[in-house]
């Protein structure tokens, strides 16, 4: 899927996700993220703190966490923080590059947010989670600056079996994106 | 170590992805060769000899629903994804035997929902995931050298550079003027009025690729050795819209030009594409004296 047929949108509808300001409480387990966490994603968009924890139900919400984050860079057109949070992840950075692209060439992406439609079918792995997922890209384009699609952009709703591989990193305390596939 | 031979079945090839499935047969020696399995790809087959862990992942549990789907990519393809661009160690040299095509690339692979909805490797597919599901993103089963001769890939690039070497294109010959001798303080023309432009038709196993020849630089042998060469962008002109000339002294000069040419080509018809690479072509030599001229005085009757 090019990120041109990816004009995303999100049924995870790009609602903000804000670090919670509260500590862990005297009963955390190890399993609950510390109380230092080094400040990570945009910081009006930072990677929720359920998505810093290294379980199963963490790294599900960091991939929640990227394809919102995905929706809110088509709609800056910018790539860097995809590829912040996504640095050996191919397809990622590859997104990453023709947000940048579209952003150079005056264009902008219509609809084609992406929306997590499924539960996750998740499965550890040597590097981390093998996250396996159904998604529905909503039609969209990719539009010159005079508002005409370009050729060949204009993309119908789809629903596209999906997966990703989420790796924990110590040095981030965070799960990044290893690899991302839609369709 | 056992070693096992793979029959391998292309059962879709579409969009560069094949998907294939895996049977044993009988064991075999594995050639490998630095790395790079020795894999033969027959028509609607693959035959691939590889070993060791590779062994048992390759082997689907059902040819109706293979445990993974596969897809071959080039280094300079993956990168292009990333970055848009290729580097130089994208493109890494494999032995091309006579008649075979030998490429690098990446296999990839991904797993694949079976009909009892369970996954190779452990992995989990998302509820209702009918059969044939892909349950992961694309990961790099192994990169080297594939013989892939038999799947009939379209001409590459250094494929048609290697046809281009060989065409028979133009060899233009230097014109001068004044013809016959020159004139020594007269500056000598040099121009090539022969076509600088050729297509050739070729047919690359079974493809029909058109190679437009075009000259991209010419450069001039005065003959001279205090100044050997000329070198143009153009083919010159005669007199008087001449653009290359050259002063001689008096003496017997042999002049020559060597014609660089570029190219692009199509295969069946897709859009062109740059040869990677020129290649030249060298004139006949023309030889000429140049003389010196002395004023001499005539008596009028």
């Amino acid at each position: 899927v090019t990120v041109a047929a990816l004009a995303l949108v999100s049924g995870c509808s790009a609602q903000e996700q804000q670090a919670s300001t509260e500590l862990p409480s005297a009963s955390s387990t190890s399993a609950e993220p510390t109380p230092e966490l080094p400040p990570l994603g945009p910081g009006d968009f930072p990677v929720p703190d359920e998505a810093r924890v290294q379980d199963e139900a963490g790294a599900e919400a960091f991939l929640r966490y990227y394809i919102d984050l995905i929706n809110r860079q088509i709609r800056i057109l910018e790539g860097e923080p995809l590829r912040d949070l996504a640095p050996e992840c191919n397809e990622c950075l590859r997104i990453a590059r023709d947000l940048d692209e579209a952003a150079e060439a005056g264009r902008t992406y219509r609809g084609s947010d992406i929306a997590i439609d499924s539960d996750f079918g998740t499965a550890e792995v040597e590097e981390g989670f093998n996250l396996a997922f159904f998604a529905q890209i909503a039609s969209g384009a990719l539009l010159e600056a005079s508002g005409s699609p370009v050729p060949g952009t204009e993309s119908e709703v789809q629903r596209l079996a999906s997966a990703a591989i989420v790796t924990w990193s110590n040095e981030r305390q965070s799960w990044l994106v290893k690899a991302l596939n839609f369709g | 170590m056992t070693r096992l031979a793979q029959r391998v079945a292309v059962l879709v090839s579409a969009s560069s992805t094949f998907l294939l499935g895996f049977q044993a047969t009988a064991a075999a020696d594995c050639p490998l060769i630095g790395g790079c399995p020795d894999v033969n790809f027959g028509q609607g087959e693959i035959f691939t000899n590889l070993d060791g862990a590779f062994v048992t992942p390759l082997v689907a549990k059902s040819m109706e629903v293979p445990a993974y789907e596969w897809r071959m990519r080039s280094l300079c393809e993956i990168s292009q994804g990333i970055d848009g661009t290729c580097s130089p160690s994208d493109f890494r040299p494999c032995d091309q035997p006579s008649e075979r095509v030998v490429r690098y690339l990446v296999l990839e692979r991904r797993a694949l929902v079976q009909e009892d909805g369970e996954v190779a490797d452990d992995l989990v597919a998302p509820p209702g995931a009918p059969a044939g599901t892909p349950v992961g993103p694309w990961v790099e089963e192994i990169q080297g050298c594939f013989d892939i001769t038999q799947l009939n890939p379209p001409p590459s690039p250094a494929e048609v550079f290697s046809y281009f070497e060989r065409l028979p294109l133009p060899e233009l010959e230097a014109r001068h003027q004044p013809p016959g001798s020159g004139l020594s303080g007269l500056p000598v023309i040099f121009y090539t009025d022969e076509g600088t432009t050729e297509t050739f038709t070729v047919d690359i196993r079974g493809f029909d690729v058109i190679i437009n020849a075009g000259a991209t630089s010419f450069t001039w042998n005065t003959g001279d050795p205090a100044d050997p060469t000329i070198t143009t962008d153009h083919p010159g002109a005669p007199y008087p819209d001449h653009a290359i000339t050259h002063d001689y002294t008096s003496g017997t000069y042999t002049a020559s030009l060597t014609v660089t040419w570029g190219a692009t080509f199509t295969v069946d018809g897709s859009a062109p594409a740059n040869v990677p690479g020129t290649t030249t072509t060298q004139g006949s030599p023309v030889t000429f004296d140049v003389l010196q001229a002395r004023p001499v005085l005539v008596h009028p009757n």
